[in-house]
């Protein structure tokens, strides 16, 4: 079976007075129907871009520069990154729904709620606006806004963080999509409402059978929701695999070093917390060979400062972008 | 599993070394054609308006009479500056055939273009010369490269010495004007509470008049209009938008760590507001005030059109356009000074345009 | 106080006759010249919130009943510039940003730009030279001076179309600066909007450019577009002044202009008043539009 959405070797460039930045430099996922991927990294690794490439959403200077995205739905595939606008209008919002990081300064601040998950609903759905304003207040029902008869009417402003991003999930839902991409939806939260949020999500998506592209950077979170991880290092994937495996097997030194960082409640006398050292390479001063080479501990010269290691497919289901994944892990 | 104990790490040099603030402005708007166009338009015309003496004009840049070496043309910037000696020998302005006749010994080094701003140069003042023409004859011609007014005199050197007042005018009321404004906008920004109350009405009552409107009221008030007073006026009528913004930028600097630390080293008010903050403010003000330079031009040029300008004769841009009031039929008296407004006011916007987007905070923001 | 207005009208009427000085002082007690101006100017301030703006000097009439007799005119020029700019400009505004950065667009923006540094009396000039000299005796000229040549008990609607005729060019040179800031504003305004988070949603959503443009983004534009309005009135008024001076429009600039050179005080303060008047109904309206057009203002 084809999957919902298959990126292959996508290619996202900023072309700025500093030359070419590729943010997002030959990434390939495949989310299945139903599926949740998560995919994780550090600030500035490119996940945010590669998010927002598959709608073909990247701000200026930024450009799709080559690869393919392939979304199957009813039968057909479209190629995203090559498909016309009126193609690519019917699939943001009707088939593709997209939650963004920043639910303060995501929403119109001059239209009602209720206006902006109508919109939805008439972009996509021959309906009239009593039509719409009805799915607007089911939408708002079920993402659980507490008083939505009142909020319908109410301006962005007056409502909180939580609140706006519940309307925001509501907005991605309303046309009943099959993948959802939530760009970071908690980090710009509360530790209590993100607990709720991502609440909320598990159970949109077991009840709607919505698959999920979720883009995080907190491990956590993607060990209680996600079924399949891809670790993203500096514009490329160095490790891929299902969320079970990855966590109980992680081959690629960088995983190792995320998943050794987190704080361990039941350890809590084993010395300091374990970090990696250095800092994520900006675009414009990568590293020559392996990416992650200049902050390995593994790292041997002269293969992993020349040659780039390829995305290789260790164990089945299990893909490192390595030079020594085998070794390391014996 | 046991990690190897590290072979080969890199060291990541994060450090690149930081440019000046202002230099990093000035890169930024090295890379507009259109600003750097401008700003050696802004450039030549202040050539122009230094030299003007030495460009036009009937007395000599330089000249030797008597074994002594004068600069007679300076009197065009100040009639005490043109050396006694010539009115005592009864130049009476007349330098050529005096020079020669009176001192066989002199010579003299001639401006460019050999005429008059304030006076019609009459047949034979220099030596084959016919007199200036004037109303219809005086249309462009060889020597009145921009033609003559209705009274004979050149407009090119008209022209030329109204670079010099018009900028004169543009730097001394924005001089005055932010001066003003800055003082007023760092008071009341500074301070806060109720000396920021008394600051912001008075520039709101001030801003509540229209500019022109004030002006002229201020013009009537005025005995003897002359250029000097008529830049007092602009400056002292066009200091709100400045004061708003450095008000704005106070308020904004008040706030910031270096300003605590300052005022925790023990620094009174006024060194903390002119030695700390203001250089940190100058750049966003210096952006109206060269908005203000332009819309100075603008308003005397406006104010001697009106009427309202320094009595005649005066050699500024817009007394020559009211003389084209009355003669529209001389296209020549609009064309030329029109032009020249145009293109100062123009350039002097699109320098300031320049620098705002050179210094806007936000923009420098949005690179990272 | 340099030269009262009786010295001026004097001076130009007859320079050698002489007020005797019992007539002269008498003259000045009526007109209230006598005493010192702080004292003059508060029993101006009282006369004025009793509605009483003084009687002009040189036309000896109640300054109330000139402004009056000249507001007409100025409406209907600085009037028809206010709207001629605001309706061309949003359009402007709107095709510049949708075209932004192709060759059309930034041809037109150095044409507004160009236009925007234009001085208008310079302009004005042009435009007489152009219509009333070159074009003489042909179809195309337009007149002069002042608003209107027929005799007052002409046929209404000629007179209509001879006014409209000798509107023109004053309107066109009120209206083109202000159009030109105006729709560069708004273009400006425009891309700032677009760069937000929230047009980033509505794109997401399938909304196409044109709605993105002109439902998301202007309507978040009209709220400093609204704070533009307010503040153009007073330029628009600073400008009538000059204008209906080179077009000898009747207005109220024009009265402004006259009574500064005759030194007609009661009319100068009763203007200057007027003017200021304006301008705050300006920032009252613009508030009270603000309050409208932004939901996240309260109305007081």
């Amino acid at each position: 079976m084809t999957a919902l959405l298959e990126i292959k070797d996508l290619v996202t460039a900023f072309h700025t007075a500093e030359g070419r930045l590729p943010a997002v430099d030959g990434v390939s996922l495949s989310i299945d129907r139903g599926q949740t991927l998560g995919l994780v990294g550090e600030s500035g690794c490119g996940k945010s871009v590669t998010a927002m490439s598959t709608l073909r959403l990247v701000a200026s200077p930024g450009r799709i520069e080559s690869g393919s995205i392939l979304f199957t739905t009813e039968g057909e595939s479209i190629d995203l990154v090559s498909a016309s606008e009126k193609q690519l209008r019917n699939v943001r919002g009707g088939r593709i729904g997209m939650i963004f990081q920043e639910p303060m300064t995501s929403l119109n601040p001059v239209f009602t709620i209720g206006d902006q998950i109508a919109e939805v609903v008439q972009l996509h759905r021959r309906v009239t606006r009593s039509e719409a304003r009805t799915r607007a207040l089911e939408m708002l029902h079920l993402v659980r806004v507490a008083d939505p008869e009142q909020r319908l009417d109410a301006y962005p402003h007056q409502l909180s963080g939580g609140m706006r991003q519940r309307v925001m999930i509501a907005i991605a839902l309303a046309c009943e999509p099959e993948l959802i991409i939530a760009d970071e939806p908690t980090t710009a939260l509360d530790v209590t409402i993100q607990a709720q949020i991502l609440d909320l999500l598990s159970d949109l998506r077991s009840r709607l059978g919505t698959a999920v592209l979720l883009i995080t950077h907190d491990l956590g979170v993607v060990a209680e929701t996600c079924d399949s991880v891809a670790v993203m290092y500096a514009g490329k994937i160095v490790e891929q695999a299902s969320a079970a495996e990855l966590f109980r097997h992680p081959l690629h030194p960088y995983t190792i070093g995320l998943l050794q960082s987190r704080p361990d409640l039941d350890n809590r006398d084993s010395g300091p917390l374990a970090t990696i050292p250095g800092m994520v390479p900006p675009p414009q001063d990568f590293p020559s060979g392996c990416r992650f080479h200049p902050r390995c501990s593994y790292a041997t010269v002269p293969q992993c400062s020349s040659e780039s290691p390829l995305l290789r497919e260790v164990i089945p289901g299990h893909f490192v972008r390595c030079h020594f994944a085998e070794e390391i892990n014996l | 599993m046991k990690q190897q104990t590290n072979s080969v790490t890199e060291e990541i040099d994060i450090t690149k070394p930081s440019q000046g603030f202002w230099s990093d402005a000035w890169q930024r708007y090295r890379r507009r054609p259109i600003g750097m166009l401008a700003l050696g338009l802004v450039v030549f015309l202040a050539i122009v308006a230094l030299f003007a003496p030495a460009i036009a004009g009937t007395k000599p840049v330089v000249c030797r009479y008597k074994g002594n070496i004068y600069f007679p043309c300076l009197g065009y910037f100040n009639r005490s500056w043109e050396a006694p000696i010539f009115t005592k020998d009864k130049f009476r302005g007349t330098y050529p055939t005096n020079l020669e006749q009176k001192d066989s010994q002199s010579w003299a080094v001639w401006p460019l273009i050999f005429q008059d701003p304030y006076r019609r140069v009459r047949e034979n003042e220099w030596p084959g010369r016919r007199a200036n023409p004037s109303r219809d004859k005086g249309h462009p011609n060889r020597f009145n490269l921009f033609g003559t007014d209705q009274y004979g005199v050149d407009i090119f050197a008209k022209m030329v010495h109204g670079t010099t007042i018009a900028l004169l005018v543009g730097f001394v009321s924005m001089g005055l004007a932010g001066s003003i404004g800055i003082l007023v906008g760092a008071i009341g920004g500074y301070f806060g509470g109720w000396v920021d109350m008394i600051t912001s009405r008075l520039t709101e009552i001030v801003m509540c008049v229209p500019t022109l409107v004030l002006i002229l009221a201020l013009v009537a008030v005025v005995e003897k209009p002359t250029i000097w007073k008529t830049m007092a006026i602009i400056g002292v009528t066009g200091w709100t938008g400045i004061a708003r913004l450095t008000r704005a930028e106070f308020l904004r600097l008040r706030q910031t760590e270096f300003v605590m630390a300052a005022r925790a080293a023990g620094a009174g008010p006024l060194r903390i507001m002119f030695k700390h903050i203001l250089p940190n403010a100058l750049a966003p003000v210096l952006v109206p005030i060269t908005f203000g330079i332009a819309s100075a031009i603008l308003v005397e040029g406006s104010l001697s059109f009106l009427g309202f300008g320094p009595p005649p004769p005066t050699a500024s841009w817009g007394s020559v356009l009211n003389s084209a009031r009355s003669n529209l039929q001389l296209w020549w008296l609009v064309v030329f000074p029109g032009a020249g407004i145009f293109l100062t006011v123009l350039a002097y916007n699109l320098v300031g345009e320049g620098l705002q987007e050179a210094t806007d905070p936000r923009l420098r923001e949005a690179k990272k | 106080m340099p030269g009262n207005p009786l010295t001026v009208q004097l001076g130009e009427s007859d320079p050698s006759r002489k007020l005797n000085p019992e007539d002269q002082q008498r003259m000045l007690e009526i007109y209230g010249l006598d005493k010192p101006w702080p004292v003059g100017y508060v029993q101006w301030i009282s006369k004025v919130i009793q509605g009483d703006l003084g009687r002009s000097i040189t036309r000896k009439q109640p300054v109330t009943r000139l402004i009056v007799e000249r507001i007409g005119p100025t409406v209907l020029i600085s009037g028809t510039a206010l709207f001629l700019t605001w309706f061309l400009a949003i359009p402007l505004g709107l095709y510049a940003s949708a075209r932004g950065g192709q060759i059309d667009e930034r041809f037109t923006g150095m044409v507004l730009y160009a236009l925007y540094s234009f001085p208008t009396f310079v302009a004005a000039l042009f435009l007489q030279i152009i219509f009333a000299v070159w074009l003489r005796d042909t179809p195309w000229e337009l007149p002069l001076f002042g608003m209107s040549d027929l005799p007052s008990d002409a046929p209404f609607f000629d007179r209509c179309v001879d006014v409209g005729w000798h509107a023109i060019l004053p309107i066109t040179c009120q209206t083109y600066v202000v159009l030109a800031y105006n729709s560069r504003f708004i273009k400006a305004n425009l891309e700032e909007v677009v760069r937000q988070d929230y047009i980033r949603t509505a794109r997401a959503k399938g909304a196409g450019p044109w709605r993105v443009l002109v439902h998301h983004a202007f309507r978040n534009t009209l709220i400093p577009l609204v704070t533009l309005l307010g503040l153009s009135l007073p330029a628009l008024v600073g400008g009538s002044v000059i204008i209906e001076q080179i077009f000898t429009w009747p207005g109220m600039g024009r009265l402004f202009f006259e009574s500064i050179r005759e030194r007609d005080y009661p009319t100068i303060m009763g203007l200057t008043l007027m003017f200021s008047v304006l301008t705050l109904v300006g920032q009252l309206l613009a508030d009270i539009l603000y309050s409208i057009v932004d939901p996240r203002v309260n109305v007081e």
